[in-house]
């Protein structure tokens, strides 16, 4: 029942031929195809993470660009309502300027037409006192050259048609 | 009922035998059993890893053998603090070897093909035992340097080296002697069952003896295969 023998030199043999074969047609295929398996995944995961990462940074980026771009546009619209702000004071200003300039300026036009009228109304006046100075001194001599005329018409036709008539 | 293997035939007297001056040795059922569990365990091997997929189906023989490999390579790694592929394939091979050579014995009808159970002869044992000695003191060598490897043996004391030299031959002897104790055990104990009571009684035993037994004394061998190594490592 117990006795050794070559069985001994023939299991030693087998057990090694056993682990040559297995180990080229199971566990070395196995093992590695596992740890490339392992390896590709825990690469997956590094790869994953690192897009994570990187869509972290750029969210925060652009987190802090839209937060720039806020304050942007508040300063713009603040800048822009202060110049408009100015801006309005400037034309009112102006305004005030020109209008004030406009009722300084139809004053004086107001001014010289009442002094140019007053001339005028003046010459006017010379003018007509004059022609009416005229004409009464016209009329008072056309009386007379009328009296003169119509007396040497009568005259001419005295002597004219009357010789000629048969009477 | 035999309790010992048989000797189917022998070596022919050729070149090759006598070469390692085998020719005309005996070739027991042992062996012939070890040949035909290498065939089994080389074509589902082979079957596992022909055609490795990324997503195996569960149930697959991929993913059983997946698993398996896995399994052993994890136990190396907590109990010999070693991410070494070789002790894998060793711890491995051993592991599958010593379970299906130790449920031989369930399968029917194991007489008519002079199936024997090879972990009940004691050569199969002592030479799985001298591969795990020869394992033992290679990497003890390798490891610790022939002069530090030798001076373990005067340690604590240069008084206790004859202890340690006998515990050296122990703990293989040990192993070997284990194994086949409890093997040749079941063989004899569920032998004598099947005479006595032939129905119901010995498939409850064979449960026991051939099942649990087996699967057990073949993790066993492993584990201690491993702690020694381990041990003789550090």
């Amino acid at each position: 029942m117990i006795s050794i023998d070559i069985t001994f030199l023939f299991q030693l043999f087998n057990f090694v031929v056993l682990f040559l074969l297995l180990r080229h047609f199971l566990f070395e295929p196995m093992s590695n195809f596992m740890e490339e398996r392992a390896q590709s995944i825990s690469n997956k995961i590094d790869s994953a993470e690192q897009k994570q990462q990187a869509a972290q940074e750029i969210k925060e980026e652009y987190q802090q660009k839209l937060k720039e771009a806020k304050i942007e546009a508040q300063n713009i619209i603040e800048d822009s309502s202060r110049r408009a702000e100015r801006v309005k004071e400037d034309i009112i200003i102006e305004a005030k300027e020109e209008a004030n300039r406009k009722i300084k300026k139809a004053e004086e036009e107001i001014k010289r037409s009442k002094q140019q009228a007053v001339e005028d109304l003046k010459d006017e006046v010379a003018t007509i006192s004059i022609q009416i100075a005229k004409e009464l001194i016209e009329q008072s001599i056309d009386d007379q050259m009328q009296e003169e005329t119509i007396s040497n018409y009568i005259e001419q036709l005295d002597e004219e048609k009357l010789g000629d008539l048969k009477c | 009922m035999e309790f010992a293997p048989v000797e189917l035939f022998y070596l022919p007297n050729n070149a090759v035998t006598r070469l390692f001056n085998i020719a005309g040795a005996p070739v027991k059922s042992t062996v012939t059993t070890t040949w035909l569990i290498m065939a089994a365990l080389v074509l589902i091997s082979w079957l596992a890893t022909k055609d490795l997929k990324k997503e195996p189906e569960p149930g697959s023989l991929q993913n059983i053998m997946g698993a398996y490999v896995e399994a052993i390579a994890n136990l190396v790694e907590t109990t010999m603090e070693s991410k070494n592929k070789a002790f894998v394939s060793y711890i491995g091979t051993l592991t599958i070897y010593l379970v299906v050579a130790n449920l031989v014995g369930i399968i029917p009808g194991r007489d008519l093909f002079n199936l024997y159970t090879p972990t009940a002869d004691l050569n199969t044992t002592l030479a799985l035992a001298f591969i795990t000695a020869i394992n033992v003191h290679f990497l003890g060598v390798k490891t610790k340097g022939i002069g530090a490897y030798l001076k373990g043996y005067f340690e604590p004391m240069p008084l206790l080296f004859p202890i340690n030299v006998i515990g050296a031959f122990a703990d293989p002897i040990s192993l070997a002697f284990r194994l086949f104790g409890n093997m040749m055990g079941s063989v004899v104990i569920m032998a004598l069952l099947f005479g006595v009571v032939p129905l119901v009684v010995p498939g409850i035993a064979t449960i026991y003896f051939d099942v649990f037994a087996g699967v057990l004394q073949a993790f066993i061998f492993s584990m201690l295969t491993m702690t020694y190594i381990s041990m003789e490592v550090e």
